[in-house]
This record gives C-alpha cells, sequence and structure tokens, in this order.
C-alpha cells in the first residue's frame, strides 16, 4: 500500500495542466505559466490529458460554462481549482495535493453497495458533450457511463447533430458537419468561439464571438509590449507545430516575468531565438500561401528581439476588430485558420458578434 | 517462443530508447529523459481510459490496440544476428504492409470517438499516406533490388562488400522520413499536432493513450533498427558481435533521426503531398534506376 502511494506520488509529481485564464487576466496568468514553468508542469493539448483543471480570474458565464464542459472531459484522477492574484504557488501546491487525494480515492476498493462518489456539482451542464463516465470510481470503461440513446433523432444520435451533406466549394457533394472551435484550445486567444460549418477541413459560414461576457475584468492596458510580443509569439509557433521554438518562447517569457526586466542573456537567447524563427524555410514554406501570416511572425520577432535588447521596440500594436477575422477565415482550411487566428493581435474584452454571410 | 519474447522485448526497448530520445531533444536534460517516460506511462496507467459521446467503441479500440501490435509485427522482419523472428520470401513486402495497414488503425483512431479534431487528424494522415507511401516503397524496393531477394537476412548479406547507403543515399533518407510520417512523428505530426487540439491523440487518456504512444515510438526506434538492416549493412563489422553492431548503428540512427526532426516545424500534409509527387517520387524512381544499372554492370 505504502509502495503504490509512493509510485502514484512519483507518477504525478508533474502533472498536465489545463489552464482557463479569463482574457482580461494577462497578468495573473503569466504569474502562472510561469510557475508552471519553473515546475516543470506540462500544459495538455486536450482535456482527456490532463490531471489539473486550473482557471484564472473571473470567467464569467460563457467561459464558466466552458470549463464545466472542459472539466466533465478530464480523466480521472483530476482535480479542479481557482487561481487567484498573490496565491499562484500555494494554489498550485495545493492542487497538486488534491489530485494525489483523488488517485488515493480512486484506488480505494468501492463501497459495496457500488455507489457512485457524489461530487456530481460538476457535471458540464447537460449541454451533450460529457465525456462519458468521467465520474465513475473504477476503469471498467467497457461500461459506457453515458446512457443517453435517443438515436434516430432525426439528424441527431445522442444529442449531438449529424453531418449533412451539401455542395463544397468545388461543386462536390461532401459532409458539412457544424463545429465550434474554442473559447479554449492550445495556442487560441481564450475566450474567442468560432462556429462555422466544416467541409473535410474547409470552413464556411464562418461567425465569431466571445464568449467572455460581462463578467471579465476590465482591461489592463498594454504595459509589457515585450511580454505581449513573447506571448503571441509563442502562440504562433504552438499552431505551426514548432514545439522546440514554442518551449524557448515560452521559457524566455516566464523567465522576462520572473525577473522584471531584461538580461543580457535574455537579450542574446532572444535574438539567436527570432533570427531562428526568421530564418526557417519549413515555416515561411507552411505559411506561404497566408499572405497575413508571414508579415506579423516578423513582427512579432523584431518586437520579441527588440524588447528583449531593452529598447522601447515597436510600441503596442493596434488589435484586429473580430469583424475582420469573419471575413479572413471565410474558406480558409482548419489548419490555415488557426494560423490565421494565432497570427492575430486580437482584443477579446471588446465583445463583438460578426458573422459572414454565405 | 523465447525469440518471440526477445523480439517484442527489443522493440519496446527501441520504442523506449526513441521516446527518451525525444524528449531529451525536447527539453528535458539527457538524464531527466529516460525518468520522464517511466513517469508519463506510470501516469497513463494511473489515469482512466474516458470515453465519448456515442464512440464507434469497437472500431476506436481496434483502431488504438493495433498501433502498437503493428509496431511489433513490423519489427518481426527485422534480422538481427543473421535471423529474424519471422522469415518470410518476402520480408520487405511484410514491412511494407504493416506500415500501410497503419493508414487503417490511425483512421480508425481518429473516426472511432466520434469527435471534430480526431477526424480532422485522421484526414490529415490519410494524407499525409498518400504522399510518403510511394516514395517509401519504392525505396524499399531499391534496397530489395540491390540484393535480388525480398528477404531481409538476404539483404543484409548482400552489404558485405559495401553498405547500400553508399549506393542509394535518396533511398535511405526517403525511408528514414518515411518511417517519421507513419509515426506521425516530429515534422510529420500534422495528424495529432497542437492545432487540432491533439488530433487523433485528442479523446485519448490512459492506457489507451499509452497504447497508441508506445505504437509510435516503436515504430519509430523499429524503423531506424530496419533502416541499419537494409542500408547500412545491418550487423556487419569488425570484431563485435552482429547483435551488437546491429545495436551500435541503430541507436546512432535514431539519434540522427531524432535530433533532426525534432527542430523542425510541422510539414502541413497538402505541401507534403506537393514535394512527394513532384520531388520524390521522381526522385526515388531515379535512385531506382541507378541501382538496377548497377546491378546489371555487377556492382553489387
Amino acid at each position: 500500500m505504502e509502495l503504490r502511494r509512493r509510485l502514484t506520488r512519483w507518477a504525478l509529481r508533474r502533472p498536465h495542466v489545463m489552464l482557463v485564464a479569463a482574457p482580461g487576466c494577462t497578468t495573473l496568468r503569466w504569474d502562472v505559466e510561469a510557475s508552471l514553468q519553473r515546475r516543470g508542469w506540462a500544459h495538455a493539448t486536450s482535456p482527456a490529458d490532463a490531471d489539473l483543471l486550473l482557471t484564472a480570474g473571473d470567467l464569467g458565464e460563457g467561459l464558466g460554462a466552458a470549463a464545466d464542459l472542459l472539466w466533465s472531459q478530464v480523466p480521472r484522477p483530476r482535480h479542479r481549482a481557482v487561481l487567484a492574484v498573490g496565491a499562484v504557488e500555494q494554489g498550485l501546491d495545493d492542487a497538486a495535493g488534491a489530485l494525489l487525494a483523488d488517485a488515493a480515492d480512486r484506488q480505494r476498493p468501492p463501497p459495496p453497495d457500488h455507489v457512485q462518489p457524489t461530487d456530481q456539482d460538476h457535471g458540464g451542464e447537460g449541454d451533450a458533450a460529457d465525456g462519458g463516465e468521467t465520474d465513475g470510481g473504477h476503469d471498467d470503461h467497457d461500461m459506457g457511463g453515458h446512457d443517453m440513446g435517443g438515436h434516430d433523432m432525426g439528424g441527431h444520435v445522442a444529442g449531438l447533430p449529424m453531418a449533412g451533406g451539401a455542395p463544397d466549394r468545388d461543386g462536390l457533394e461532401l459532409d458539412a458537419l457544424t463545429v465550434r472551435l474554442g473559447p479554449v484550445l492550445p495556442g487560441w486567444p481564450t475566450g474567442l468561439v468560432v462556429t462555422a460549418t466544416l467541409q473535410g477541413d474547409v470552413l464556411t459560414g464562418v461567425r465569431t464571438t466571445v464568449t467572455a461576457g460581462p463578467g471579465s475584468e476590465p482591461r489592463e492596458e498594454t504595459s509589457h509590449p515585450t511580454m505581449r510580443a513573447l506571448d503571441a509569439l509563442e502562440r504562433l509557433l504552438v499552431v505551426a507545430g514548432w514545439s522546440t521554438a514554442a518551449r524557448d518562447t515560452a521559457r524566455l517569457r516566464s523567465q522576462l516575468w520572473d525577473a522584471g526586466s531584461t538580461t543580457s542573456d535574455l537579450a542574446r537567447r532572444g535574438r539567436r531565438l527570432t533570427e531562428q524563427v526568421r530564418r526557417s524555410r519549413t515555416l515561411a514554406w507552411a505559411l506561404r500561401d497566408l499572405p497575413e501570416v508571414e508579415p506579423r511572425l516578423r513582427a512579432w520577432c523584431d518586437a520579441v528581439a527588440a524588447g528583449l535588447e531593452g529598447s522601447a521596440g515597436a510600441g503596442a500594436v493596434d488589435p484586429v476588430p473580430l469583424e475582420d477575422l469573419t471575413a479572413l477565415l471565410d474558406g480558409l482550411d482548419l489548419g490555415s485558420a488557426r494560423l490565421v487566428v494565432a497570427s492575430l493581435p486580437l482584443d477579446l474584452t471588446a465583445p463583438v458578434d460578426a458573422a459572414a454571410g454565405r | 517462443m523465447n525469440m518471440v519474447v526477445t523480439a517484442l522485448v527489443a522493440a519496446l526497448v527501441l520504442g523506449a530508447l526513441a521516446a527518451a530520445l525525444d524528449r531529451a531533444v525536447a527539453g528535458a536534460g539527457p538524464r531527466a529523459a529516460a525518468t520522464d517516460v517511466a513517469r508519463s506511462t506510470a501516469r497513463l496507467l494511473l489515469t482512466q481510459a474516458r470515453t465519448t459521446i456515442a464512440p464507434d467503441r469497437l472500431l476506436w479500440r481496434t483502431g488504438v490496440v493495433a498501433v502498437p501490435v503493428l509496431a511489433v509485427l513490423a519489427a518481426a522482419v527485422v534480422p538481427i544476428g543473421g535471423a529474424s523472428l519471422i522469415a518470410t520470401s518476402a520480408d520487405l513486402v511484410w514491412f511494407n504492409a504493416m506500415e500501410a495497414l497503419m493508414w487503417a488503425a490511425v483512421w480508425l483512431v481518429g473516426w472511432g470517438p466520434n469527435s471534430v479534431h480526431p477526424l480532422v487528424g485522421g484526414y490529415r494522415f490519410l494524407a499525409q499516406g498518400l504522399a510518403y507511401e510511394l516514395p517509401l516503397m519504392f525505396s524499399l524496393i531499391t534496397a530489395g533490388l540491390a540484393a535480388g531477394s525480398l528477404r531481409t537476412t538476404d539483404v543484409v548479406a548482400a552489404q558485405a562488400d559495401l553498405w547500400f547507403v553508399v549506393t542509394m543515399p535518396v533511398a535511405f533518407v526517403v525511408f528514414l522520413a518515411g518511417a517519421a510520417a507513419f509515426a506521425f512523428w516530429g515534422p510529420f505530426s500534422a495528424p495529432a499536432s497542437a492545432d487540432i487540439a491533439g488530433g487523433v491523440m485528442a479523446e485519448l487518456s490512459g492506457p489507451d493513450r499509452l497504447l497508441v504512444q508506445v505504437g509510435r515510438y516503436t515504430l519509430l526506434g523499429v524503423s531506424a533498427a530496419m533502416a541499419t538492416a537494409l542500408f547500412l549493412g545491418g550487423g556487419n563489422g569488425p570484431l563485435l558481435p552482429d547483435a551488437v553492431w546491429h545495436g551500435v548503428k541503430t541507436v546512432a540512427v535514431l539519434a540522427a533521426l531524432v535530433v533532426a526532426g525534432r527542430r523542425l516545424p510541422v510539414v502541413r500534409p497538402d505541401r507534403f503531398v506537393d514535394v512527394s509527387w513532384m520531388v520524390l517520387v521522381p526522385l526515388t524512381l531515379v535512385q531506382a534506376l541507378v541501382v538496377a544499372v548497377l546491378v546489371l554492370a555487377d556492382v553489387y
């Protein structure tokens, strides 16, 4: 038993984290990410890969519901925690402890009458996509915890709409599936929701909304331009699938945040990183037919290099209005659309609702 | 029976090595990387295997199990010390078949969970397959052509005087790139990349995720061993026993592959198809032609 406990502790020492930070809470998010970096905890790419769901700031109704939905898809052992300004380290320590407690709880034999644990208050508010029997106290995954039945309900299976047919941009009859991207994805501005029809991997009928809602904190002034540029660069590198460069960018950002101001070491590494990114042929090749993305990548690189050198740099970048984003995304394939979104300076604290006509 | 266990262990050790090298290049220090692999394995074993709404359970499970099984079956024809676990009259075709079945396996992993991102990941794998499959087949067959046999043991024996990599460098490089592509790793990890939330991996947790990861890294390690057998003379070498030489060369190939591949951004599948059909297919065909001429000139 003791051996098992120690093994569990060892296995979960570097939990994978899914962080949902309200759009207005940038400095708190930087605190959290710097701490995660020091601890060597990984960011999860999807809820299935997460151990901890951490939220920061007031999520408001929409983003709160999204966090509930994500939580319903996180497999056990798991823990959900809210992080607050000034209590990040303590919050993360507590979360790690609670995760171990959940693991221990899960390993205990179920009570004789097979009563499920009663911590149901976090289920994803009935919004279809519950991840099955994530609350189950045992991993008998063939049982299929969702008895939602409901087949043959006119184009719905288990509450989810089925794909229908429609002619695509080349006039071929293809499956058309309504999809929702966001509000939480890797390398994605948290709070942005893109709704579209997906045919193959091409997006049409794009609508963009922001779910942050009225609960969001007021916008912080655009101080820390270097941190913001590093943020943007990392997002773009994550989405472009350049994991080593994205890792280096995240490290620079966290170390800059910890140090408070730039150092000669950071400047040197910043220069090397941005040179490497600018010179990458593979990256340029991936961005080739997205004319608006590559100049922005270069602009982020310039801002990072200049900022880490200690010069004022390019200063704040004017955010792109969401209406423009909608038009940019329509007709792109999913991968290109993700790159375009990642490259843009967006301001999600000014709610809008824009739709591209089709 | 002993042979089966040995081959299985060897394949899994190669997989673990590939994973550790990958971690080392990805950011953990060299020593931390090995611990990291063990720790992630333990973590996934502790984690619940979750499911999704209305999944195609049978197909999903089939795909998840098929990935590591195919990796081990591919390992079965790698000749070590003059013998392989399974000796057929067409080992190269067997290896190719296992890798072609990966199309089905990965597609099922993407299709099964009834979820958008894995589905897109599945599509991407098929698009990528269209790109790498032909060049890969040509490079495999080029080695067979020079040896005059499809048996891997014959291919190794034919390299007693001259390693094939000398006369077929293109086939060697294309084979390794193809290996990275069917393990959807490194620059060819578009089917599982972050822009689609992990793609085919997005809905996998716990033991399911572990099975697919083990399969991917084992494929990578086994491919390095196969590349050594086909192009670097297998176990040929002075003094040391065959198996040791084969091991040393395999580790070197694997390290080179991981170091080169890990530092690159993901290649978008549509771009990869372009390059593949415009550049790689003609290039590997020319390579095969050159080797055919050399065979007629009795070089091998």
